[in-house]
């Protein structure tokens, strides 16, 4: 289980959004890391092929994803940054249509689907309408759905955003336990949240990588006391 | 199929299906001066007459109208001022009737009220009209036949191998020699083929059922579907059935519920065996068949015609990767397909693009009963056939491409360059609108954030179309008084000019 990044290039007009990014991720949690409009997005736009790339590879165990095609989107699962959904269904409809869209068996489909409401403690929201939802209710619907089938890989944009600490707590170790077999990639600017999970910490700016080590590493090999003093210290010397 | 349902049992779909269905009703309620009392007398009249002869019937229609026509200049006489033209009219009624025409009138006219004797003449007059072409069509189609001979013998048509001399000779192979017509209850059919508010609803609900393919575009949404392993071409598969369900039951809702309602409310559908050449609006429909085949053959044209519009929009939709740009190409390919529809004349070159258009297939009948050839390199080939054989590999294409579309936009791209320059102009722009007033600002975005521009067209097209079809319904209600003053034109202003 490997999925490899080799100089990966996008530009959208002038503006270079990846700019030979290369590395190559193994099953754990990584953290990426990177000020605003680093290309932490594009990166995930790219490996779940909903943005066209212009140059490198990304390879899974070898091969292609673009010559995977649907093989490789089975492995994946996705939590884009942005919260669209159809406003209309429930949770638990929302969460189905997700299933059947992804593949999944009906039985599969409705066992998990309790399991991972479950985890997102949504239970008792199943039945509301998507639409009527607080931002972090949406976020962990959002989440729920990107665990569908349980992914080999599992592309996180900013899971964190919007939710209580409460939850973030519930949600961290629960993606602690996820990572033991898959490929889990996680973007935040909460340092917080990866500080204690994280296997390795990758730095990001102008679509390039900057900085990557395990986590202690990077924290450390800088003198510094916390992630976030790392992010700060790591992005500036350089 | 979470999909199916998502799009089919939507709130929305089945309340625009519902609004539509009862603006249809509404509308063939108020349009329709016609009462119940008008269809029971016709009902009763139509039977005494299906049991003659269609000569017998039109004798026993003549004779009672011309006793209506001769009660009407009775009383116009009684009430005429004018004493020259009311000697004018004494002498006309004692020259047919004799001396005594007031008495002899009166008697022969019977003794109804004139509410029930308006309605008995309205109908006198409709089945007289049928009559008239029942007994007319066999010589029309001799015509047609003669028409072909004694054009061979003309020159300029003779040229072998043109368009016209094949045109001819086409024309003539493709009418029948002799129909068998029935007189019969024609209302509802007639209503069926040439309702164009039920067209155009029909395509509004196809239009409305594609946009349910675009709702996944809002941000994020459509990466996650795009990122799924059958959120791609199997997706497109899959909506390319569902808008052929929702085409379904959109026609036999709309255009069924209609007809069933006019049916109804008119006495039925007539003869189902009859053939539909039997109704007048079919005289240029050169193929002889039941009314039921015409029925059945007419749904799936509805429906497989309504779909290809629907796949048609929602490839155009989904090839522009910015909705309200998709939706400003869709716009004006359907106006320009419309406009090529509407106002290219027969005899243009140019008129197989009304044949090869989209509005061929929303409102088909119209070209359906319009019987016309189209010169195709020198060889004749009728425009309706064009259109409906063009359905199946179109079809087919559109399919391809919906397929292909789904399956190959990407959710994130650069931006469009169209944008980006709208975006220039939007500054200055967007400074223009942040002064207007609170009302002003209020009515920017009621009108264009919120679309409400888009129902406001859409009300206006309504509107619009709605007083353009209504038929001139002043000389309807009046057809009493315009049917006598042409009837009784003739002579007396004749004698009067003297
Ligand atoms: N569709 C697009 N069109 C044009 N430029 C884009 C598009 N998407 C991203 N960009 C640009 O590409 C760069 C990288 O953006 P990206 O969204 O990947 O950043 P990010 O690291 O995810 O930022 P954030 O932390 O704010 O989420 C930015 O400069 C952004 O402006
Ligand atoms: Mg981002």
């Amino acid at each position: 289980m490997q999925l490899e990044i080799d100089k990966l290039s996008k530009a959208y007009g002038e503006k270079l959004a990846q700019d030979g990014f290369t590395y190559s991720f193994h099953p754990g949690v990584s953290a990426i890391l990177g000020p605003n409009g680093a290309g932490k997005t594009t990166l995930m736009n790219l490996i779940t092929d909903c943005t066209k790339r212009q140059g490198g590879e990304i390879r899974y165990d070898g091969t292609d994803i673009l010559k995977l095609g649907k093989e490789f989107r089975q492995r994946l699962g996705f939590m884009p940054q942005s919260q669209g959904m159809y406003e209309q269904m429930t949770a638990q409809d929302f969460l189905a249509y997700m299933a059947e869209i992804k593949g999944l068996k009906k039985k599969t489909a409705a066992a998990q689907i309790r399991e991972l409401l479950s985890v997102v403690n949504l239970e008792k929201a199943a039945h509301q309408k998507v639409g009527s939802f607080s931002g972090g209710m949406r976020q962990r619907v959002l989440l729920a759905q990107a665990m569908l089938g349980s992914p080999e890989v599992l592309l996180l944009d900013e899971p964190t955003a919007g939710l209580d600490p409460e939850e973030r707590i519930r949600l961290r170790g629960y993606i602690e336990k996820l990572a033991a077999d898959r490929i889990v990639l996680i973007t935040t600017h909460i340092t917080s949240d990866v500080e204690t999970i994280a296997d390795e910490i990758l730095l990001m700016n102008h679509g390039k990588l900057l900085f990557a080590a395990k986590r202690g590493e990077f924290i450390s090999g800088c003198g510094a006391a916390s992630l976030e003093d790392a992010y700060i210290k790591r992005l500036h010397a350089l | 199929m979470r999909e199916g349902r998502r799009v089919l049992l939507a709130p929305k779909v089945w309340g625009l299906l519902a609004l539509l269905l009862a603006f249809n009703l509404v509308l063939a309620v108020t349009q329709d001066w016609r009462t119940g009392a008008y269809y029971d007398e016709y009902q009763s009249a139509l039977r005494a007459c299906q049991a003659l002869s269609t000569e017998e019937a039109m004798e026993s229609v003549e004779t009672e109208l011309s006793a209506f026509q001769a009660l009407s200049l009775l009383e116009w006489y009684e009430s005429e001022e004018d004493p020259e033209l009311k000697e004018h009219l004494r002498q006309q009624l004692e020259d047919s009737f004799g001396v005594d025409f007031e008495r002899r009138i009166r008697e022969s006219a019977g003794s109804e009220d004139e509410e029930r004797g308006a309605i008995r003449m309205e109908v006198l007059q409709t089945l007289q009209e049928q009559l008239q072409y029942i007994r007319d069509y066999p010589d029309y189609l001799l015509q047609v036949q003669d028409n072909a001979e004694m054009m061979k013998t003309w020159e300029i048509f003779n040229k072998e191998g043109g368009f016209s001399s094949r045109n001819i000779e086409k024309t003539a192979a493709d009418f029948p020699t002799s129909v068998e017509l029935r007189l019969d209850n024609d209302y509802a059919v007639t209503d069926l083929v040439t309702d164009t508010v039920g067209s155009y609803s029909l395509l509004v609900f196809t239009l409305f059922l594609t946009l349910q393919f675009l709702i996944e575009r809002k941000r994020g949404l459509w990466s996650l579907i795009h990122g799924a392993p059958e959120g791609r071409g199997r997706l497109a598969y899959k909506r390319g059935a569902i808008l052929l369900l929702g085409v379904v039951i959109g026609t036999l809702v709309l255009l069924g519920g209609k007809l069933l309602f006019v049916a109804l409310r008119s006495g039925g559908l007539g003869s189902l065996t009859r053939n539909v050449q039997s109704t007048m609006v079919f005289s240029d429909f050169p193929w002889v068949m039941p009314v039921w085949v015409f029925l059945i053959g007419f749904f799936l044209l509805k429906i497989l015609g309504m779909w290809l519009v629907g796949m048609a929009v929602w490839a155009i939709l989904q090839s522009v990767n910015h909705l309200p740009l998709a939706l400003c190409a869709a716009g004006i390919a359907l106006a320009g397909e419309y406009a090529l529809f509407r106002f290219i004349p027969d005899s243009y070159t140019i008129a197989i693009f009304r044949y090869v258009n989209l509005f061929a297939l929303v409102d088909v009948t119209s070209i359906a009963l319009h019987y016309l050839n189209l010169n195709l390199f020198g060889w004749p080939v009728q425009g309706f056939l064009l259109s409906i054989g063009l359905i199946p590999p179109v079809l087919a294409l559109l399919f391809g491409a919906n397929v292909l579309l789904t399956a190959r936009e990407k959710p994130v791209s650069r931006q469009n360059s169209l944008l980006a320059l709208a975006d220039r102009i939007r500054v200055p722009f967007s400074r223009f609108v942040s002064r207007l007033r609170l009302f002003g600002m209020e009515l920017y975005k009621i009108l264009w954030l919120q679309k409400g521009v888009l129902i406001v067209l859409l009300a206006a097209a309504f509107s619009f179309g709605f007083l353009e079809m209504q038929p001139p319904d002043e000389e309807l209600y009046d057809t009493e008084l315009s049917w006598i003053s042409a009837s009784m034109a003739g002579p007396i202003t004749e004698q009067t000019l003297e």
